[in-house]
């Protein structure tokens, strides 16, 4: 595994994030943020992307951690199919949807149930979950599970004990990354999406670029928001679920 | 986000590179004769930023005007092609970091656009006052750009009246108007859409549908509540495309549709679109002209020059040769685009005249006379913001 210096990339990366936050925040007053929560065409475009993310990351962490561990314990090539997908970029994988999905009626494009949207990204996000995992579930020590089976412990407690604890944070870091992802997307949304509710990447570039302009205020408020909402969750994550699964793993509770 | 730190590290890279050579100073270029622009813009490269979705307008320039300004005053012409809504995005960033050189010469403008860059100044200056070609345009079609007035900051290029097109093979009878578009609607479920209001042509159809229902106290008054114009929208869309739970996103999907036989019909800005997409087998073979008695809205385009051009003599010179009576002709003629002339044919010689009434016209394009009394004017960009704004809420939803 490359253990080399990440720190330059940190720095740049942190840079951007803080400049752009603060170009956004200098750019929106606290009545462009009431004004987007009074505006229904928002409002339900937020909730049908929450829905999208949500329903995209859960399912492809699911299929995506179930095949690494599948896959954890086989030996030779086949997994490596499975990078494919990871070489098509997002737009790529949206034209493959115009054309494979468009006529089939139940999961077209277009559709009101975002099937084809959140297809396309369970095709491209459960391979980055898989080749997340599989590093992990290689370096499982089963000797865990047998301990448990020795002390007698229930099914459940032995696959949290000789797996869960390991696994709990890679799998919430993949899922966050697939969620920072999908929830604020533009290129797959605008070539599969509806015409409304639009999902909220489309509607804020739309906010951006539309008209006389004057709604770009409301755009910078959504992407303040949004990073806002991210920034919480990892800091959720880092402060309350990380040292949980450690103090876990090393048998200080319980 | 990310599109947003993009363009924030993007235009930081800019500012880091701007060491390029200073334009020249604008007073001097727009107050010099034409003869010593052209002499200053001998031997230059001229950068045109456009936007680049349709081939037989790539061809044009790449093809025939290229050449045309290497051979008559050695210009270097380049074509990049962008969406006008992001140059104007570029050019106001430009303008907030005091970018004093930018990189483009040319750019094709109108409708909002144009309104916005104009707010914000980011256009060169009066240029068509230098320019000799512009004895030949037409005064009406220069005066105002969608409702805003050009104040001289940009040329009429071309001029284009709104066309519908339909499929003869499965449209027997064409409705004459609106109310007739809407029965043959109900009676033919999934054979018509339109594009979507943040697409200008999608827009317009809105604007269309306001000329045929609308009061004209109503249409002076962009603050009206256009009830009919919503009610009407409202009784098509269940028995659209899709059943109106989607519309397509751009003009160009609506094509695809029609090219695809999913609807009957398309629609769009200039008489002449229809011709090429026949020819080269897009279209149905059968594609015929429509043009409602409620009117059709007439819509001009316009070349200008950004505020930082690098090299405004070039681009003066180009615009002046594109507005030239052969370089109009050839983009009137369907070779390559079919697009109407922005020139008052009553200026140009008689031979010219003359060449321009010879050049066929195809069985999709309509004949003049399809548009005596049903030319509309343009109405106020307020409506365009109005339909933006209260389509989604009032008609998609």
């Amino acid at each position: 595994m490359w253990r080399g210096n990440a720190w330059p990339a940190t720095l740049l990366i942190t840079g951007m994030v803080v400049y752009g936050l603060f170009v956004s925040l200098s750019m929106t007053t606290w009545e462009d943020y009431s004004r987007l929560f009074r505006d229904p065409v928002f409002l339900e475009s937020i909730g049908i992307s929450l829905y999208v993310a949500v329903s995209s990351t859960v399912l492809s962490v699911l299929i995506g951690a179930w095949l690494a561990g599948f896959f954890a314990k086989q030996t030779g090539w086949t997994a490596q199919v499975l990078a494919v997908p990871l070489f098509l970029p997002h737009l790529g994988a949206a034209y493959l949807a115009i054309l494979y999905l468009s006529d089939l009626p139940v999961i077209g494009p277009h559709e009101v149930n975002q099937f084809s949207i959140i297809l396309t990204y369970l095709y491209k996000e459960i391979p980055f979950v898989f080749f997340y995992l599989l590093p992990v579930y290689r370096r499982l020590d089963h000797r865990y599970e047998e301990l448990g089976l020795m002390l007698g412990l229930s099914r459940l407690k032995r696959f949290w004990h000789g797996k869960g604890v390991f696994l709990l944070f890679p799998v919430l870091e993949a899922a966050f990354i697939v969620f920072a992802f999908t929830l604020f997307a533009y290129e797959v949304p605008a070539l599969l999406g509806v015409t409304y509710p639009k999902l909220i990447g489309v509607y804020t570039f739309d906010l951006y670029t539309q008209g006389d302009l004057s709604r770009q205020p409301e755009a910078f408020a959504i992407s303040v928001l949004l990073t806002g909402i991210l920034f919480l969750l990892l800091v959720i994550f880092t402060r309350t679920i990380r040292p949980l699964t450690e103090r876990i793993s090393k048998g200080r509770v319980e | 986000m990310i599109k947003q730190m993009t363009a924030i590290a993007a235009t930081g890279l800019l500012l880091a590179g701007c060491a390029s050579p200073t334009a020249p100073v604008q007073e001097k270029v727009l107050g010099s004769s034409y003869t010593s622009i052209e002499k200053d813009a001998n031997a230059t490269t001229v950068r045109m930023y456009m936007w680049g979705g349709d081939e037989g307008i790539n061809t044009y320039i790449d093809e025939y005007v290229a050449p045309k300004v290497k051979k008559e005053h050695n210009i270097t012409l380049k074509r990049v092609p962008i969406e006008t809504a992001d140059l104007i995005q570029k050019l106001r960033a430009e303008k907030k970091a005091g970018k004093e050189t930018g990189v483009i010469d040319v750019v094709w403008i109108n409708g909002d656009n144009f309104r916005n860059a104009k707010k914000d100044g980011l256009l060169y200056g009066e240029i068509t006052k230098v320019l000799p070609n512009m004895k030949y345009v037409d005064p009406q079609a220069q005066g105002s750009d969608s409702g805003t007035p050009t104040d001289h900051l940009e040329a009429a290029w071309g001029k284009v009246q709104y066309t519908f097109h339909y499929d003869k093979a499965s449209v027997a009878n064409p409705p004459k108007d609106l109310q007739e578009l809407k029965s043959w609607v109900k009676e033919n479920p999934g054979k018509f859409t339109y594009p979507e209001v943040t697409d200008f042509t999608g827009n317009a159809f809105v604007r269309h549908v306001m000329y045929g229902v609308e009061s004209k106290e109503t249409l002076k008054d962009p603050k009206a509540d256009f009830k009919k114009t919503w009610a009407y929208l409202n009784e098509l869309k269940p028995y659209l495309w899709k059943e109106g739970k989607t519309y397509p996103k751009t003009l160009a999907q609506l094509d695809q549709l029609y090219a695809k036989g999913s609807v009957a019909f398309t629609m769009g800005f200039n008489e002449r679109r229809a011709e090429q997409e026949v020819k080269s087998g897009t279209f149905p073979k059968e594609t015929r002209p429509l043009v409602l008695t409620d009117g059709s809205i007439a819509s001009t385009h316009f070349l200008s020059i950004p505020f930082n051009a690098p090299n405004p003599n070039g681009a003066l010179v180009t615009i002046n040769t594109l507005l030239s009576p052969d370089a109009q002709l050839k983009k009137f003629d369907g070779t390559y685009w079919g697009d109407g002339t922005s020139l008052d044919l009553t200026t140009v010689s008689s031979t010219e005249r003359q060449a321009f009434e010879d050049v066929p016209v195809a069985a999709s394009t309509p004949k003049p006379a399809a548009f005596d009394g049903k030319v509309r004017a343009e109405l106020d960009p307020a409506f365009f913001d109005v339909i933006r704004k209260d389509w989604p809420e009032r008609v998609a939803r």
